[in-house]
């Protein structure tokens, strides 16, 4: 039931479901020919769903209470 | 369960609830319509999470809800690792390169479309005129894979024929936006985005009771669809399914057109310019990206349980095929036919989660379409003298106009959903990224550099588009160009700029020297 609240479909349940079978005698795994592809929309989705959305703008955030009057209009 | 008339009904009377609601608020903010400010940028007084809601559910559109599963479902999940994952970058990377310069010029230079911006950059009418040109191109293509997602549910649902069920639900974005413009768009949008994350959540667990876990799902299908000479399966190995074409499929769409050319989709950066404090833009591309993130994948994911249901009960093949629309039964199928019976609550929230999805973006191109033509075209580049009350009759009406072609084209036969939308999308981002990525990046850039650039990016998508992509189909033609038509715009578009920039005289627009501070204005 873990999974349906962090909705299976997702990056972080997708490499938890992935780790489950690697260090587990359970869940997915990594089959090898897979690897070439589902293994690189793991690492992708993991960057560009959670960290990068995240990280940037929270970053462009402290930026810009750094320089208040770069969001002032011109 | 219940029989299917009972399941329709119930689903039917949700969606009729959704319609008067959207409709409501369209009324209610007619009386906040004073100038075309407010018609066409709300004033720039909205909140940016409203915006925020508003962009993402433009971004995810009928294509992700309606037709991506559809396209998974039939060709396989690579299409959800190329298009649908890097597009969520593309909301940070906006705000990043774009986004403040937008934001903080909009009152000087009373900016409210993406041609205006690059106007007033580079300087100049044709960079305008080949721009509005590249945006009426792409809304074809775009808007009919919206009006066509429309079109299949409503007629399931509503038991009518296609064209009527696809004119009734354009006539209803129509409405709300010509009554009260970007501020209905706003709030309606935020509840159609509401809808569609609620919907997503839906979608989800269904998908997990029904497979019983994401591994197994996929285990299932790989077993099921593996080619046993190359042991590979066709449907879950990205480069197997795109015959090799894999790696050039992912670098046009996850390097170029998802995420940099997110930048040039006006339907969801033009939102932009409504944002009421400058320094909240962080929260659009964190808002667009997430919600962005939990939308798209989640309805993915129902493709990829379609095709579980497919590879494990022998009559779901052929119950979608029944329905004659192809991939694009697959939605209509799983949430008419099937949820219908089972939970047709459930399946009523997942068509509204579509169908809200499809408005988000109609509406977007109605203002745009409409703008392009009014604004863009006639009002800056030959009828300068408008009064503003002038302006806002002429946006109404062209945006009437525009409403009135979108209807026209249900008429015509259409291609598969997914591509109908990412041709359109690829055009945009042809049209529009490479000129406003380097307005604010490269102080080199010239008035005949970026008006050679948009011509060159939309002039290339196109014709590649019309004259090969469509005629030899996806697989064909990355064979013979590598990347696809809307990647060679966007790459040949940047080159253009570089090197026309370089040759010719250092003229430019305004905005510029604002952006641009350290080159020296000519006296």
């Amino acid at each position: 039931m873990f999974e349906l609240f962090l909705t299976n479909e997702y990056a972080t349940l997708i490499l938890l479901d992935m780790l489950r079978g690697v260090f587990g005698t359970y869940g997915w795994g990594l089959p090898a020919a897979w690897q070439g592809s589902w293994a690189v929309i793991y690492l992708e989705e993991f960057l560009l769903w959670w960290i990068f959305p995240v990280v940037s703008m929270l970053w462009w955030r402290s930026w810009i209470k750094k320089h208040p009057e770069l969001a002032e209009e011109i | 369960m219940v029989d299917i008339a009972t399941g329709k009904m119930i689903e039917g009377a949700i969606i009729v609830v959704w319609i008067a609601l959207i409709l409501g608020v369209g009324l209610w903010s007619r009386k906040r319509i004073k100038a075309s400010g407010d018609f066409m940028v709300g004033g720039r007084a909205i909140p940016v999470w409203m915006l925020g809601m508003w962009s993402a559910g433009a971004a995810v559109s009928a294509w992700a809800f309606f037709g991506l599963p559809g396209g998974i479902y039939a060709a396989g999940a690579w299409q959800h690792w190329a298009i649908c994952t890097p597009m969520i970058a593309g909301f940070p990377l906006t705000v990043i390169f774009l986004g403040r310069w937008m934001r903080v010029a909009a009152k000087k230079y009373n900016l409210m479309t993406m041609p205006d911006f690059l106007g007033e950059v580079y300087g100049g009418r044709w960079i305008r005129v080949f721009a509005a040109i590249g945006i009426v191109i792409a809304c074809v293509f775009y808007s009919t894979a919206q009006f066509k997602a429309i079109g299949v549910l409503l007629g399931a649902l509503l038991n009518l024929p296609y064209q009527p069920a696809a004119m009734l639900g354009i006539a209803v974005s129509a409405v709300y936006v010509l009554l009260g413009g970007f501020i209905a768009g706003a709030i309606i949008n935020a509840l159609n985005a509401s809808m569609m994350i609620v919907a997503s959540l839906v979608a989800v667990g269904l998908g997990y009771m029904w497979t019983g876990g994401y591994g197994k799902m996929l285990q299932t299908i790989a077993t099921a669809t593996t080619n046993p000479t190359t042991g590979l399966s066709t449907w879950l190995t990205n480069d197997a399914a795109l015959g090799g074409m894999g790696w050039f499929f992912w670098i046009s769409w996850a390097i170029f057109l998802s995420s940099f050319g997110l930048v040039g989709q006006p339907a969801i950066v033009q939102k932009l310019y409504g944002i009421k404090k400058p320094s909240t833009l962080w929260l659009w591309g964190l808002m667009g990206g997430v919600i962005f993130g939990i939308t798209c994948p989640a309805y993915c994911y129902l493709g990829m349980v379609t095709k579980y249901l497919a590879v494990t009960d022998a009559t779901v093949g052929p119950a979608i095929t029944g329905l004659g629309l192809g991939a694009d039964g697959v939605i209509a199928w799983l949430t008419v036919y099937k949820l219908g019976v089972e939970q047709p609550i459930l399946g009523g929230l997942l068509i509204a989660g579509v169908i809200g999805a499809a408005w988000s973006t109609i509406d977007g191109f109605l203002m745009m379409g409409g703008a392009a033509i009014a604004r863009d075209i006639i009002n800056k580049c030959f009828r300068p003298n408008w009064t503003d009350k002038q302006l806002l009759r002429n946006l109404r009406i062209s945006m009437l106009i525009v409403g009135v072609i979108i209807v026209l084209e249900t008429l015509f036969p259409s291609e598969l959903i997914t591509w109908l939308a990412a041709i359109g999308w690829a055009q945009f981002a042809a049209t529009l990224a490479p000129a406003l990525l380097l307005a604010t990046t490269w102080k080199g850039v010239t008035k005949i550099g970026g008006t050679a650039g948009v011509a060159v990016g939309m002039g290339v998508a196109a014709i590649l588009t019309l004259v090969y992509r469509i005629p030899m189909g996806t697989g064909n033609f990355m064979k013979m160009f590598y990347l696809d038509a809307g990647a060679w715009g966007m790459i040949l578009g940047f080159l253009t700029i570089i090197v026309v920039s370089l040759v010719t005289k250092k003229e430019r627009g305004p905005l510029y020297y604002d952006i641009h501070k350290d080159v020296p204005k000519p006296q």
